[in-house]
């Protein structure tokens, strides 16, 4: 009985984590980073997180969830990309401040790419 | 009636000598047999300029390779394969991929054409940390060969390839084309001119 009823709390309170970073998200936002860093003198690439990141724990009462996205979404890293260093720079694209959330917590000014 | 001797004697008489024997002559010396084909174990390498593709991010390096194998037929060779990509992307990140395998070719005259098989890695170093993010899957290629030149010992090609790779995680395929040249060394047994 015992047993049983560990089985069942671990089935009920497990986790899962996904950290694999081989995603076209991840790649193509380091591709971006990689093409403001040709474009923009002196952008500080550390502030720019390509990273994917997910992690639950779940049953136990509540679920948690962690979730990490990459700072430079799909389509605005292909945005990036297609642009010359020209366009970048007049977009105001070259603030790596643009990609990362502020210290107060607010949000992204993202990429503007029309 | 004549007497039974006389026919002897008489059957005897019109009896035809034997057709005269041609004389020996003196015997060929047999001609000499073609040898069959005999095995050919070499090595090879091989490199050339290479471009990739992954998602929809462009790539170019440098393909090369290395491969121990056998010719068993005269039309037919085949192959124990290492080889390496060294490249980046358009924005600069280092790609790199190793790959092992086996191949198999047609071998025609000059001329060859086979295929491949085998497992890669493959890795992209990212700007924004020092890591590189990495994969695993299997790998197909095709390729053709021209030699351009052969000795007793050794062949000078031109090669060009394609392969298509499957990594697991994100199901994308890294493929491209390379082109380029190498050499192939006889180990065993040289080709005949």
């Amino acid at each position: 009985m015992f047993v049983g009823l560990g089985i069942a709390a671990a089935l009920a309170c497990n986790s899962d984590t996904d950290d694999n970073q081989w995603r076209e998200d991840v790649l193509s936002c380091e591709e971006a980073v990689a093409h403001l860093d040709e474009c923009c003198p002196g952008f500080d690439l550390k502030r720019v997180q390509c990273r994917y990141y997910y992690h639950i724990d779940r049953g136990c009462g509540t679920d948690t969830v962690t979730h990490v996205e990459p700072d430079i979404e799909l389509s605005d890293s292909h945005c990036i990309r297609d642009s010359n260093c020209d366009k970048l720079q007049s977009q105001g694209n070259c603030d790596p401040a643009n990609y990362s959330a502020k210290p107060d917590g607010g949000r992204a000014r993202g990429v503007l790419c029309f | 009636m004549p007497p039974a001797y006389a026919q002897v004697q008489a059957t005897e008489v019109v009896e035809e000598a034997p057709p005269p024997q041609p004389e020996p002559q003196a015997a060929k010396p047999a001609e000499p047999k073609p040898p069959g084909w005999q095995p050919i174990v070499g090595a090879r390498l091989d490199g050339g300029y290479a471009l990739r593709r992954v998602f929809d991010i462009p790539m170019t390096g440098a393909d090369i390779g290395g491969a121990i194998g056998a010719q068993p037929a005269e039309h037919g060779a085949f192959w124990g394969t290492l080889r390496g990509f060294i490249g980046s992307t358009e924005a600069g990140l280092h790609v790199w991929q190793l790959h092992f395998g086996a191949e198999g070719e047609a071998v025609i005259d000059r001329f060859r054409i086979g295929g491949g098989l085998g497992l890669m890695w493959l890795g992209i170093a990212r700007i924004t940390a020092d890591q590189t993010i990495k994969t695993w899957g299997p790998e197909v290629s095709a390729h053709v060969r021209f030699d351009l030149i052969q000795t007793q010992a050794i062949a000078i090609y031109a090669r060009a390839a394609i392969s298509l790779a499957y990594e697991f995680y994100d199901s994308a395929k890294f493929w491209g084309p390379m082109f380029g040249g190498g050499v192939d060394f006889d180990l065993v047994r040289h080709r005949p001119q």
